[in-house]
């Protein structure tokens, strides 16, 4: 963090994101965790440093139990330890949790052809997976040159002793593990019974805090969405892809986009387990941002040194109708709706969302896709420009989202009756409707050129007990989403569902001047490329 | 420097307010070294022999060592890089366990245990160490206060994905 009211000798430090400012922006940001990518000390690759760059994300880890040197202020003959710890204590006073991106599938050490920094030279058949018919040569499974062996009893000891050391002795409270995948390849294939999870699941420390899976890798059957173990949440990359797609307008998309935003019951549900085992995002560290998710085409990372080789090529992106920086009025205030629909989807999903860093004040990296080993200005956050009206509209979306139980319930929804209002007019706690005010049916979620949808969410309809056991009532909430090129008039359900309905939300006016209120039965314009929230008032 | 044989448990450099124990897993090892140099980066290095070695984890506990104290191994073992035998005491390691690194390594052939560019067979027989980060023993001991997790339930959480630098 380098936010400028930071003192300068702190930023980037464990103590920056300990500081006042910082805590400050997360309270006022509305956000209850915050991931760490990865902190685990980490490895500038050879490749980079004689490319004249660095490794600036860190997924190349060589010491499991040690904080990251580099981003420590107080010093390196262990301060950096009672640093994190300041950090994470002073964090939790605060109520917001600490999770770290761990990176438990490989090391810095590479293949047979790189460096014996450490467990290569201890005991590689110990530590690395092997191939099996040629010993020198170790097995791939996540592009960097070597899978750590979680058949061996010492690796997976290892992992199990550095994830109870994070919770015991740093205090953590979750961990988002990378490449997942790659931990339950016991044999050749993804095995969700491994003994990974089977370890994890009875330990009675790491079984207890946030284990959230990036669930996949890039060997065969690598792509496990939605088949973790009941215990773990999982990033929702289906959810990701889908609500891209549907803000872009890519056809044939209304469906999965229903399902997506209403919890992926077709993912989570099968397995006893919950809406938020959904961990949503649109845009995360590993690709572009939601600034250049709107901006470019495609991805631009000469930066990289790789001539623009490296990195995703598909990005589902759009930018609107120029490439990349333009000072064309009406691209600049597409791209602005754009960012706050994709912002407004993901906060009033079912499923837990995660923001990534910056995207609430327009950070750009320039259509650069792929930051890994750009640690400059073009991947830090730059205050200066930040977007404050992005940043108060955000703001807005999470303290709604704080203050309403209906997008943060915890069990899916069922569409039928849950008992409505007044006796023999039981509403269902969840229904679609087309723009034209009807039911929308199955011809209707086929119909290929489908962009635009109403959703009724129940504010009576919420089975679940709170905390203290008693019964939650909400407001009701219809959500109009219109994804056309055009504005779109959409008739409102009849009478029974509400009488009268006034705008909460519009991702077309953020800051509306009055508040509009229209009846049962009566339509309203909601414009193109954009989201529509309206609250039941009577 | 007296040695004493400390425990096979818990793996790591654990400091325990008078001395410091330290363990480190090996089934190929044929030796291993201890390796405890100074904070001013002169180069000096003491080594210790671990000559115990219980169920392939070798051990020693040196009372008076503190944290602060950097380390790191040298493994004598088997040169057999067919057989995924990659044994090669020139080569300065850091503890798996290690709880703090100081520095960086420094892109020398020296950190490479083969002849770089050359025969992959071939042991490179340079001292790594001027070249490796050190492994650091560190306090165990923190005033957490009352420190308490959220344990903010899932569906409460809102989730911001952050970088330390960035």
């Amino acid at each position: 963090m380098r936010h400028p009211d930071i003192p300068a000798e702190l930023r980037g430090t464990y103590a920056a994101i300990a500081s006042p400012v910082m805590i400050d922006y997360f309270k006022r940001l509305g956000v209850t965790a915050v991931e760490l990518m990865p902190v685990h000390e980490f490895v500038h690759d050879h490749r980079l440093a004689d490319l004249g760059l660095r490794n600036y994300w860190g997924y190349n880890t060589i010491g499991f139990f040690a904080p990251h040197h580099g981003y420590s202020a107080l010093g390196r003959f262990g301060q950096q330890v009672q640093e994190f710890r300041g950090m994470v204590k002073a964090l939790h006073a605060a109520g917001i949790e600490v999770i770290l991106d761990v990176v438990y599938n490989h090391t810095a050490e590479g293949n047979h052809l790189g460096p014996s920094l450490s467990f290569k030279g201890i005991d590689t058949p110990s530590y690395y997976r092997l191939s099996e018919s040629d010993r020198r040569h170790f097995v791939d499974y996540t592009g960097t040159g070597n899978s750590l062996n979680v058949r061996s009893p010492h690796s997976l000891q290892l992992i199990m002793d550095s994830l109870r050391y994070w919770v015991t002795e740093m205090h953590v409270d979750g961990f988002r593990f990378d490449l997942a995948a790659t931990l339950a390849r016991e044999f050749y294939e993804v095995d969700r019974l491994s003994t990974f999870f089977e370890v994890v699941q009875q330990d009675p420390v790491v079984g207890r805090v946030k284990l959230i899976a990036e669930p996949w890798d890039v060997g065969p059957g690598g792509y496990q969405v939605g088949n973790f173990p009941p215990q773990w949440t999982e990033w929702n990359g289906k959810y990701r892809d889908t609500v891209r797609d549907f803000w872009r307008g890519e056809p044939a998309t209304l469906a999965e986009f229903a399902s997506r935003i209403s919890g992926s019951a077709d993912l989570y549900q099968d397995d006893g387990r919950r809406p938020f085992h959904s961990i949503n995002f649109v845009t995360c560290h590993d690709g572009f941002t939601l600034h250049d998710l709107v901006s470019y085409n495609d991805k631009h990372n000469e930066a990289n040194g790789e001539e623009n080789r490296d990195g995703e090529s598909h990005n589902r992106s759009w930018n609107c109708g120029v490439e990349g920086e333009t000072d064309d009025p009406g691209v600049l205030a597409l791209r602005a709706r754009q960012r706050r629909n994709f912002l407004a989807t993901l906060i009033l999903s079912q499923g837990v969302p995660m923001i990534g860093h910056g995207d609430e004040l327009g950070r750009t990296q320039h259509g650069n896709n792929n930051a890994y080993c750009q640690d400059s200005e073009l991947a830090w956050v730059d205050w200066a420009r930040a977007d404050e009206e992005l940043l108060a509209f955000v703001r807005r979306l999470t303290d709604f989202r704080n203050r309403h139980q209906v997008f943060r319930r915890r069990r899916f929804f069922t569409g039928l009756p849950v008992g409505g209002r007044a006796a023999g007019s039981a509403l269902p706690d969840l229904a679609w409707y087309t723009p034209d005010g009807r039911e929308m049916t199955g011809e209707d979620w086929g119909n290929d050129f489908g962009r635009s949808v109403a959703l009724f969410v129940n504010g009576d309809g919420i089975p679940e007990r709170g905390q203290y056991g008693q019964r939650h009532r909400d407001d009701s909430f219809l959500l109009l989403f219109n994804a056309h090129d055009a504005p779109l008039d959409f008739t409102l359900p009849p009478a029974e569902f509400g009488q009268r309905w006034e705008q909460v939300i519009s991702t077309a006016e953020p800051d509306p001047a009055k508040t509009t209120v229209v009846e049962a039965g009566g339509s309203v314009c909601v414009p193109d490329r954009s989201l529509l929230v309206l609250k039941r008032s009577v | 420097m007296q040695v004493w044989p400390g425990e096979s448990y818990p793996l790591g450099a654990s400091y325990d307010g008078m001395g410091t124990n330290f363990a480190i897993f090996s089934e190929v090892a044929e030796r291993i070294e201890l390796c405890l140099f100074d904070e001013w980066d002169t180069g000096a290095e003491r080594r210790v022999e671990l000559r115990e070695v219980d169920a392939y984890v070798w051990h020693a506990y040196l009372p008076g060592i503190e944290p602060g104290q950097r380390y790191g191994y040298r493994v004598h073992g088997p040169w057999r890089p067919a057989d995924g035998l990659r044994g090669n005491p020139h080569k300065l390691l850091l503890d798996p366990y290690a709880k703090a690194v100081d520095g960086e390594v420094t892109w020398d052939p020296a950190v490479y245990d083969y002849e770089l560019g050359g025969d992959p067979d071939r042991m490179n027989e340079t001292d790594s160490a001027p070249f490796m980060p050190k492994s650091v023993v560190v306090n165990p001991y923190f005033d957490w206060g009352n420190d308490r997790p959220p344990r903010t339930p899932y569906h409460h959480s809102v989730i911001y994905e952050a970088h330390c630098a960035g």
